[in-house]
């Protein structure tokens, strides 16, 4: 029997460099960052509105940012929403403004061929929308049909209910609009909304693609650079995410399912913490892929599920790490007590020393595949200015990876993914579910009705 | 940069009592091979810092790896050993077999509308191949056997019957020598004899209704059975897809979604494949628009279509659509290496995606206009309507 081959080592690494940004402020105060990246003739243009994401809806109100969002393709001074869809597909664009809980951002990608119409296009749409009273109506009635049939997906009502008791009574604690909150609004609440939150003076455009900066930056002079920035209103700080009282499990009743799916979180570091790079390694072995202690054990050892994973994951004042695993109704003890079992080890002995090489080395290797395309790295710009962090973040990433120990990566577990605090929402069939949950722990019962609060 | 290695095999192979093997076989290709031990794979190419997966349709397998380019080796020697001596072994079929049976459960079983679109190709379809779910059924994913592994890696996985492709940062020359050493060792074997089937001629409009226990919105959908991918009548059926539900302007999406806010959502699509293909239409009712309006308000804008045709601007709105889309579709390796696999695998030759491009860009509205009301037919024509459990019962 001949002897086992050993798969090749790899060659000397080849160079991977970031693009740098430029940054320039127009005649109006907007600020703008221009990159060349990428090797098709495509822009990718985003506009981040820091503080226009759904921590800042009113209370009661919650829904604000979003249908505010939704509704800036409804129409301008110039067009209306049939014209203005026409006008962008006429330029095979794609212009969509997305809502998060920190931010808004208008995300742009066109041809390099079409840029300047193409920017026109979304420099009318952020400056001149009319937010039309039908087009708000109709988005709103829509808004609240969407909301009944994400009802039914068990992946949202676990998001659902998972963050309204990780952050009880936080702007955080809200993964969509409520239809409460959306009867509770006006169009002229959604064009206040817009005219502070959604203002090009708190706005920073980045444009990433493989034209030359300078006249990417040019590009953006010609279409914003006359504009009125509007109002300057820094956001509102989010007050820190309150602490939660240990363990607790929140199962919401979905008769019929045939899997139970497990969703936990319990409260970590914020994108800005020193140690949140070490907690990207440490989480890595613990649950990062399919290469991880989590996917290994549950799936490839004891096939009780497709998949199981855990990720740290960060708002602007706080941050979160999470586990997840969907398994067949019959086995949920099994997977349930597994995958608690396998981090609570972790949080107490941290990885091997295999598993910490291994984990740096695929978050080192792998750190060019998303930031193949502009659009790549403009989402690295992004998170870069929505959470403050340093001009050279991307630039020395790798080499804090690098850095990390073992001990390190260790202690951050230690700290951070102890599941002693923590919320578990389960989604799954109660009658079958409930008497096994409550034997991990003081559960409560929910339906897919949304939060009550 | 990306390695891919696309199989001639895919579900439509599998017969009756068989179904979801060429998936289940595509997840016992990452479970170990002679030089490669369980779970070995995942944690070699995550070490490398690359990302894999594999992918099952009606019409291929393929297996990928996206590594940094100093690590193509590795990315050559995992696929070569598997394509060589894969270890198939009974605990590696059952522990498979179960997140299988669970993928399936996570995809399908327990989500709305997921059943449905099964039911649409099983009333869309005659012929077994395309009629049954890549997924399969539990009881044959239960039933399937090591004998039947040995013997499907023994059909399906010659050399011969599989396509290579390298994306990246690499020297064609140095790439190609490469290769030829970590392959050059997988014996050649025999090639399946080539698959092909009969797929009666549609002959009237087919009807279904489903009750979805997890749905909470009647849906819809409206099928037409079409010509194969590359056929001209598909790329007409191209440019129809998207003037009736792409972008922000697409007819039907404007119209019943946004505009008249009959339909919660709204899709249109083309499926590709290598035989009979479905033009597609799935749409959720907005509540208190029953499917019969839903229908008769879809049903209306294409037969205006079949009678009308394109309007000049949006023949050319689609132009630059087609050609931006395919702009956008060669931004990545993985991409890349997609295209140049399947048109290499079923066309014998992997740069046919520009020329594609080119002759749905060369069309005019005569012969689209032509095309849906040619194809768009009550004929052809298959319609499922999903109810939900709830409401079934309240009635």
């Amino acid at each position: 029997m001949s002897a086992r081959r050993l798969p090749p080592p790899p060659r000397a690494p080849l160079p991977f460099s970031l693009p740098t940004f430029t940054g320039t402020r127009l005649a109006n105060g907007v600020a703008v960052r221009a990159a060349r990246w990428g090797r098709r003739p495509t822009v990718a243009v985003a506009v981040l509105f820091p503080g226009a994401g759904s921590a800042a809806d009113p209370p009661a109100r919650e829904g604000m940012a979003e249908i505010t969002g939704d509704t800036f393709l409804g129409g301008t001074r110039r067009r209306n929403a049939r014209e203005l869809g026409e006008a962008l597909d006429d330029l095979a664009a794609i212009l969509e403004v997305s809502t998060g809980s920190d931010s808004s951002v208008a995300r742009l990608f066109v041809l390099e061929k079409d840029l300047d119409e193409g920017l026109a296009l979304l420099a009318e749409v952020l400056t001149e929308s009319t937010f039309p009273e039908d087009e708000f109506e109709k988005n709103r009635r829509r808004q609240i049909d969407v909301l009944a049939e994400q009802r039914s997906e068990p992946d949202f009502l676990a998001r659902e209910r998972l963050l309204d008791r990780l952050y009880p009574g936080h702007p955080y604690g809200r993964l969509t609009s409520t239809e409460k909150g959306l009867a509770s609004l006006s169009q002229g609440d959604i064009a206040a909304f817009a005219a502070s939150r959604f203002s090009l003076a708190n706005a920073t455009l980045i444009l990433a693609g493989a034209a030359d900066p300078d006249a990417l930056l040019y590009a953006a002079e010609r279409a914003f650079g006359g504009l009125p920035a509007g109002i300057l209103s820094p956001p509102a700080a989010v007050p820190p995410p309150p602490a939660i009282p240990g363990f607790s499990i929140h199962l919401v009743n979905r008769p019929g399912s045939v899997q139970t799916n497990l969703l936990f979180a319990r409260p970590a570091l914020a994108r800005r913490h020193p140690r949140f790079t070490t907690a990207l390694v440490a989480n890595q072995s613990l649950g990062g892929g399919a290469s991880s202690r989590l996917f290994h054990v549950l799936r490839e050892e004891r096939s009780l599920t497709y998949g199981a994973y855990s990720s740290v994951s960060a708002r602007v004042a706080g941050g979160q790490f999470g586990a997840s695993i969907d398994c067949r109704t019959e086995v949920t003890r099994e997977a349930c007590a597994g995958l608690f079992d396998l981090i609570r080890a972790y949080a107490s002995e941290g990885p091997t020393a295999e598993e910490h090489d291994r984990s740096r080395k695929y978050l080192l290797g792998s750190f060019p595949i998303p930031r193949e395309t502009p659009g790549g790295v403009a989402q690295d710009e992004i998170t870069r200015l929505l959470h403050g962090l340093p001009e050279d973040e991307w630039a020395t990433w790798r080499d804090r990876v690098n850095d990390v120990s073992r001990e390190e990566a260790f202690l951050t577990a230690q700290e951070f993914f102890d599941p002693a605090t923590g919320i578990l929402a389960a989604v799954g069939d109660a009658k079958l579910i409930r008497p096994v949950l409550e034997s991990f722990g003081e559960t409560t019962l929910w339906d897919a009705d949304g939060p009550r609060s | 940069m990306t390695v891919d290695v696309t199989y001639d095999v895919g579900s439509r192979v599998e017969p009756a009592g068989k179904t979801g093997f060429a998936h289940l076989f595509e997840h016992l290709m990452f479970e170990g091979s002679e030089n490669i031990g369980k779970g070995e794979h995942f944690r070699l190419v995550a070490e490398a810092g690359g990302s894999m997966n594999g992918t099952t349709s009606e019409d291929r397998t393929n297996y990928f790896e996206t590594l940094p380019a100093e690590c193509l080796d590795l990315g050559l020697f995992l696929e070569s050993d598997r394509m060589r001596a894969l270890v198939l072994t009974q605990e590696k079929l059952d522990n498979q077999r179960e997140a299988v049976k669970e993928e399936k459960r996570m995809r399908v079983d327990n989500q709305p509308y997921a059943a449905s679109f099964e039911a649409a190709d099983d009333l869309a379809y005659d012929a077994f191949p395309y009629k049954h779910p890549v997924i399969g059924s539990m009881d044959d994913l239960g039933a399937a056997s090591l004998d039947d592994a040995r013997d499907f890696y023994r059909r399906y996985y010659a050399p011969g019957n599989a396509l290579l492709a390298v994306v990246g940062d690499v020297d064609p020359g140095d790439a190609f020598r490469r290769v030829k050493i970590a392959f050059e060792e997988v014996p050649a074997r025999e090639t399946p004899p080539h698959f092909a089937f009969e797929e009666p001629a549609p002959t009237g409009e087919r009807r279904l209704e489903v009750t979805d226990k997890h749905a909470a919105m009647p849906a819809l959908h409206v099928n037409f059975k079409v010509k194969e991918r590359r056929h001209p009548d598909f790329f007409a059926l191209a440019v129809v897809e998207r003037i009736l539900g792409a972008g922000e302007s697409g007819r039907l999406w404007r119209r019943l979604v946004k505009d008249e806010s009959l339909a919660l959502s709204l899709s249109v699509s083309l499926d590709e494949r290598r035989g009979p293909s479905l033009f597609r239409v799935f749409a959720l009712a907005r509540p208190g628009v029953t499917l019969e309006r839903l229908e008769a308000e879809i049903l209306l804008d294409l037969e205006r279509f079949a009678a009308d045709g394109p309007t000049p601007r949006e023949m050319e709105r689609i132009r630059r659509m087609i050609l931006a889309s395919a702009v956008r579709a060669t931004q990545t390796t993985h991409a890349i290496a997609f295209l140049l696999s399947e048109y290499g695998l079923y066309d014998g030759d992997p740069g046919l995606f520009p020329r594609d491009v080119e002759a749905v860009l060369a069309l005019d509205a005569a012969t689209v206009r032509e095309a849906a009301a040619r194809l768009l037919v009550a004929a052809r024509r298959s319609v499922v309507t999903v109810v939900p459990q709830e409401s079934r019962e309240a009635a």
